[in-house]
């Protein structure tokens, strides 16, 4: 039943970001604040994507093409995102939450599709723990980076590369939430006691985006290299 | 004749009381001009003072961006304006473009909720400084924007608008306004601020701000936080240092002081006289006192100049009773620091402090209260 249709294919990934959803307002309605705060939606956007890297049930999609998989439950999480918290009594407008569905859904789309291209040369679960670690790496970043701070200078370059390389940062930057300020970072970390500039929304989704192509284009070649796979190396996983 | 004794010994009297009166009249002058002296801080040092202020506004001009701005940085810019235009010239925007520039760069990062910032991370802190140079300048015409940024740091001021009750430790506190985790260096910032800019004084905006105030002083009697101490410092946000636990120590002792006397509190108020214990206490030129190193050197100087200055005792008396001009100290401490270039910057970079306009605009502002 509805082998190809891609509105099937993200129930799962829809009924997902909605279960995060409701999670998180509960946690606001008991907390008794009348909505949620920048730093919870942060930490929403972290948990979804999250969630959503370790459960995406792509191998065993409905639809013929795992990019389109791929993109099906991306696409999902996103739209669950933005329909949820529309129908909620919340204080962030309309721009914020979207915009908020779209770094959602870029960043799973981009952290997938790469895993998938990476699990083409080898197989899906090392690719995903790659693709895992190399984000857990950079999103730590703040944190590893802190101790050769004092050393790289006032106001250096470096400090803000590792700052947009963060995935954390793409969400950031959505929400205008400066999350190396908040309680935790302020107080485990020296990020916050230099000086750091964000990168523009703009630019880092123009830079996901960016490796999304890239992830696709590699993906169509190694697809016509290997004309009787389709599914590529993704179809022998074990 | 029979009367000439008696107009002999009258002028005498009166010639004798005369002189007593002159001589008590001479003696308490020249009492009270020895106490003046002795206040005021030494004509030759305020005059190398002027010139000290007068080489680092030098050093900011030839630092200045074509755009008016410094370190391309609507916080750094508006701390950098306030040091031209409270310095002993009493720079105008008739003086030219060095002024107006950056008087426009200020302005034309006015956003739409009324902050003035050219980032998301320092929003609280740039719109406070930024509003208190457009108010230096004297310009009716920034009433707007001094007003919208007055409005956003009311409106950023956590409070039961945010969901947060009276009890909560972040209650009446002002973040940097990325995050709405409060401190007390961006509550002084803010209120000083709307002190600058004359916000009404039954505004709820004073009450609330003392709220987290009284929450950032070790001072058990007024802070109802378990961590409280009883020293009368003050420490960066309740229940947090960065230096050490929740110790008290100068940077923020001089930013509790000045906050609890722009917010209300009289000179008298036992939080605003244990403060002051502790400042006394702990008096030094030459050390953030309770901070490691040099770090957070010139953000002391400036704190401890405009808490010194608002609190308006020329002398303070140290714990072990020793008395210090606190003007002059300041001046010999800050010259001796200036670099040959006129700026000054400190070593230890955290907190900005290696950015040599910041740092320069910071001493120019201690210096300008100090020779005042």
């Amino acid at each position: 039943m509805g082998r190809g249709n891609p509105l099937v294919a993200m129930i799962p990934s829809y009924l997902l970001g909605v279960g995060i959803s409701l999670l998180m307002t509960l946690d606001f309605w008991r907390s008794g604040e009348s909505g949620p705060p920048a730093h919870a939606m942060f930490l929403y956007a972290i948990v979804s994507t999250a969630v959503g890297y370790v459960l995406c049930p792509f191998r065993t999609s409905v639809l013929s093409s795992p990019l389109l998989a791929i993109f099906a439950w991306s696409s999902g999480m996103a739209i669950s995102v933005i329909a949820f918290w529309l129908v909620l009594p919340v204080t962030f407008p309309l721009p914020l939450v979207a915009w908020l569905g779209l770094a959602i859904g870029l960043m799973q789309t981009t952290l997938h599709l790469w895993t998938h291209v990476i699990g083409r040369r080898f197989s899906r679960a090392p690719a995903g723990v790659l693709i895992a670690a190399l984000t857990i790496l950079c999103a730590s970043s703040p944190v590893w980076l802190s101790p050769w701070l004092e050393w790289s200078g006032e106001h250096s370059p470096l400090m803000n590369l590792a700052l947009a390389m963060s995935p954390p940062t793409y969400f950031a930057v959505m929400l205008d939430y400066d999350y190396l300020r908040s309680p935790w970072f302020y107080k485990h970390t020296a990020y916050a006691m230099h000086r750091y500039e964000y990168p523009s929304s703009g630019l880092v989704t123009f830079v996901y985006g960016f490796l999304c192509l890239i992830a696709a284009w590699i993906d169509r070649r190694c697809e016509k290299n290997m004309p009787n796979e389709p599914f590529g190396r993704l179809q022998h996983d074990t | 004749m029979k009367y000439l004794p008696i107009l002999v010994a009258l002028m005498i009297s009166a010639t004798t009381v005369s002189t007593a009166a002159k001589e008590t009249a001479k003696s308490t002058l020249r009492k009270s001009s020895a106490e003046k002296t002795a206040t005021m801080p030494d004509e030759k040092l305020k005059e190398e003072a002027k010139r000290a202020i007068d080489r680092g506004l030098h050093y900011l001009r030839e630092n200045q961006a074509e755009d008016g701005s410094w370190s391309k940085n609507v916080g750094i810019t508006a701390l950098a304006l306030r040091a031209f235009l409270e310095s002993p010239r009493k720079y105008t925007e008739d003086d030219g473009a060095f002024i107006t520039k950056p008087v426009q760069y200020v302005l034309s990062h006015v956003r739409q909720d009324g902050a003035i910032s050219g980032e998301m991370q320092n929003l609280s802190y740039n719109t406070a400084v930024a509003i208190t140079a457009l108010q230096a300048t004297g310009n009716s015409g920034y009433r707007e924007a001094i007003k919208g940024g007055q409005n956003f740091l009311k409106n950023h001021l956590i409070d039961e608008g945010e969901g947060y009750s009276k009890d909560h430790k972040y209650y009446g506190g002002i973040g940097y306004g990325g995050d709405e985790r409060p401190d007390l260096s961006n509550a002084y910032l803010a209120v000083e601020s709307l002190k600058a800019t004359a916000l009404d004084p039954k505004d709820p905006t004073w009450e609330k701000a003392l709220v987290f105030i009284n929450r950032c002083q070790n001072r058990s009697e007024s802070n109802d936080q378990t961590w409280a101490a009883n020293d009368g410092g003050f420490t960066y946000m309740p229940g947090y240092s960065p230096h050490d636990a929740t110790a008290s120590y100068g940077g923020m002792t001089h930013a509790g002081l000045l906050s609890l006397l722009f917010a209300g509190a009289d000179k008298q108020d036992p939080r605003v006289q244990a403060a002051y214990d502790w400042i006394r206490n702990h008096y030094s030129v030459d050390e953030n006192p309770g901070a490691p190193n040099k770090q957070g050197l010139y953000y002391y100087y400036n704190a401890f100049a405009k808490s010194m200055y608002a609190y308006g005792e020329a002398e303070i008396t140290d714990g072990k009773g020793s008395k210090h001009n606190w003007r002059e100290d300041l001046m010999r401490k800050l010259i001796s620091l200036q670099n040959p270039d006129g700026s000054w910057v400190n070593s230890i970079t955290k907190w900005w402090e290696g950015d040599k306009n910041l740092v320069t605009a910071w001493s120019v502002i201690a210096l300008n209260l100090a020779v005042h």
